[in-house]
């Protein structure tokens, strides 16, 4: 399976390219004029495949956040390339970018609180499209139904404000709302890690369903690597700022090379040894 | 360490009593027909996902309730003179005493639990002044030694923003465990660490409470973690107990099929798969069950006598009880 991957990996050209992206921050310790600097991203080279799920793990603060919101162009880096779909977005303009947007979209891990409350189900769907100003009112209330239908929500809750929906309800809309405008690209920023377990796993089914019916790729961010090892295609783990290891999801789980990829493998395995054994008979 | 690695609770005294505990807020039954026991010095895991009632039973044990919720049942402590007080009758005031000296709580995210403008070791000693124990530095520098944070003398200096997420978490814990109370319920407390932290937090909150005898209730929605650390499990569903026993038993021999699947769930398939073992549907569907068992229009096992009535928890084996007509199958 693995070098099955790797042949598809090598066959396609990469969706999202990075090349030694750098980026700092400058803080102020608290109550102090003293100043520090936090290497965020440390030449970075990261690559994500069309049509495969890519995910990117980590312990907190070891710059996942930070790599995706600079591969979306919400933040600049301080140096480095990015491509997207072969073209370098790096180096594009306000307006340029504008008219990138539509193509990366990100989910983001609040569900609660990155849905405006005073919005109604609808209108959190259809808003993207309404920016973009591609349908007429009528056109949107129906493209909303159809978005709610595709992502397992009943089009009879479209009048619900988001606090009505449970955390998983509020990821689908989540969801349905980033995939309005078709994107290439799908950016899940720790999206699943409020969730109980078997609402996790659905909406990695529903994930995996978007999948083959669009063609779409996916970056999905997570510090579990119980949850990403089931789905994703090819994993990269993040420490301190690098990325230490990347490869398809066999390789680095079968053969991991790297001091950190060991540590959270064997946290995950520890986890739920006998678990396991209790499942199996079930 | 030389602790037994499973406490026989009958061994103990039963510290804790909880029998026919409802809670219901209007027409929604948060907890319905809550049945349990904790004996003294005793690890509980409570698993249920969320909506599952696991955080109301907290509340109800620390008399926190919502002054709207509407509380049935009753709540045994048994006091120093060996005597049962039913704690659903106290008064605030009796409340106040028993709240972080005997009874005391770790709450979710330990960074917002503590003040950001106060220093850290204060903030220790205020839960011992609280309770008229004596609360000067040293006394809670050995506090914060004994949850394991190195540097004591400097944490205590410090305010929660100059700590890590794991340190805050040691902190709650000593707050919690200051006054060496008998019971101490900690809810989804861990759930924003990281794993390998998560695991070292596990250790100390097993091993501190072990030293102070104290009983334990840890919250949690991952079976995984109750996995060589609790003692018993109560597995919750839709306000109701489903199944309960030993860690061990259950895990080895899940009766009821929410426990069965829960389980399945949290078991690291390390394989890549088409799709992911869900449990079918949400817990909308169970609050629509008037009759029947909750868990029938989500459950695998499903038969017609599942909509007809509400199974009783049985006692399947020794001290593994579990409600399902359909159990084992």
């Amino acid at each position: 399976m693995g070098t099955e991957e790797a042949t598809r990996l090598g066959a396609k050209p990469a969706l999202v390219r990075a090349s030694k992206l750098n980026k700092h921050y400058v803080q102020r310790a608290p109550f102090s004029r003293k100043k520090f600097v936090v290497n965020a991203l440390v030449d970075v080279d990261f690559e994500v495949a069309p049509g495969c799920m890519t995910a990117l793990i980590g312990e907190s603060g070891s710059g996942k956040s930070t790599l995706a919101a600079c591969l979306a162009m919400i933040e600049r880096t301080d140096a480095g390339k990015i491509w997207f779909e072969g073209r370098e977005i790096s180096s594009l303009d306000r307006a340029e970018l504008a008219a990138l947007r539509p193509k990366i979209q990100m989910v983001f891990q609040d569900s609660a609180g990155a849905l405006n409350p005073r919005f109604s189900a609808a209108e959190i769907v259809a808003e993207p499209l309404e920016i973009q100003r591609k349908q007429s009112a009528r056109e949107l209330q129906a493209v909303a139904c159809e978005l709610m239908k595709e992502v397992g929500l009943s089009p009879d809750w479209a009048a619900r404000r988001p606090l009505e929906f449970s955390g998983g309800q509020r990821q689908r809309l989540a969801i349905a709302r980033a995939i309005a405008l078709k994107p290439s690209l799908l950016i899940l920023d720790e999206s699943l890690s409020g969730l109980d377990l078997s609402t996790q796993a659905q909406i990695l089914n529903l994930l995996l369903d978007l999948q083959s019916e669009h063609g779409l790729s996916y970056l999905l961010i997570s510090h579990d690597l119980t949850l990403v090892s089931q789905v994703a295609d090819f994993i990269a783990v993040m420490h301190k700022g690098k990325i230490v290891e990347q490869g398809p999801r066999a390789d680095l789980m079968g053969n991991p090379q790297h001091e950190v990829t060991r540590r959270l493998l064997i946290s995950a395995r520890i986890q739920g040894k006998h678990v396991r054994a209790a499942g199996a008979g079930a | 360490m030389s602790y037994p690695s499973e406490i026989n609770p009958l061994a103990h005294g039963k510290l804790l009593r909880v029998r026919g505990l409802g809670v219901s807020y209007g027409p929604i039954a948060a907890l319905h027909e809550v049945n349990f026991d904790v004996a003294r010095g005793e690890i509980v895991g409570i698993l249920g996902e969320s909506g599952s009632g696991k955080s109301t039973l907290a509340l109800s044990i620390l008399g926190l309730l919502p002054k709207n919720a509407g509380v049935q049942g009753s709540v045994l402590f048994r006091n120093g003179k060996g005597i049962d007080e039913e704690l659903l009758s106290f008064s605030e005031r009796q409340w106040r005493k028993i709240r972080g000296a005997r009874i005391s709580m770790i709450f979710q995210e330990a960074g917002l639990a503590l003040s950001p403008v106060m220093r850290v070791g204060e903030q220790v000693a205020e839960v011992l002044r609280a309770h008229g124990q004596k609360s000067r530095e040293p006394v809670v520098t050995r506090l914060l030694k004994r949850v394991q944070l190195l540097d004591s003398e400097r944490v205590y200096r410090a305010y929660p923003h100059q700590l890590s997420g794991g340190q805050l978490h040691r902190v709650a814990i000593a707050q919690a465990l200051a006054c060496n109370p008998e019971v101490v319920i900690a809810d989804e407390s861990t759930r924003s660490l990281d794993k390998t932290v998560e695991a070292e937090i596990l250790n100390v909150l097993r091993e501190v409470s072990r030293e102070a005898g104290s009983s334990l209730l840890f919250i949690t929605h991952n079976p995984a973690l109750l996995e060589g650390f609790a003692d018993r499990v109560i597995v919750m569903y839709a306000g109701r107990i489903v199944e309960e026993g030993a860690v061990g038993q259950v895990y080895q021999r899940p009766l009821h099929p929410y426990t069965r699947a829960l389980l399945q769930l949290a078991s690291p398939v390390l394989e890549r798969s088409k799709y992911l073992a869900a449990i079918p549907g949400s817990l909308m569907d169970s609050m629509r069950v008037t009759r029947g068992c909750v868990f029938e229009p989500r459950c695998s096992a499903r038969s017609e006598i599942c909509v007809e009535g509400a199974p009783v928890a049985i006692e399947a084996e020794e001290s593994h009880q579990v409600s399902c007509f359909n159990h084992g199958n």
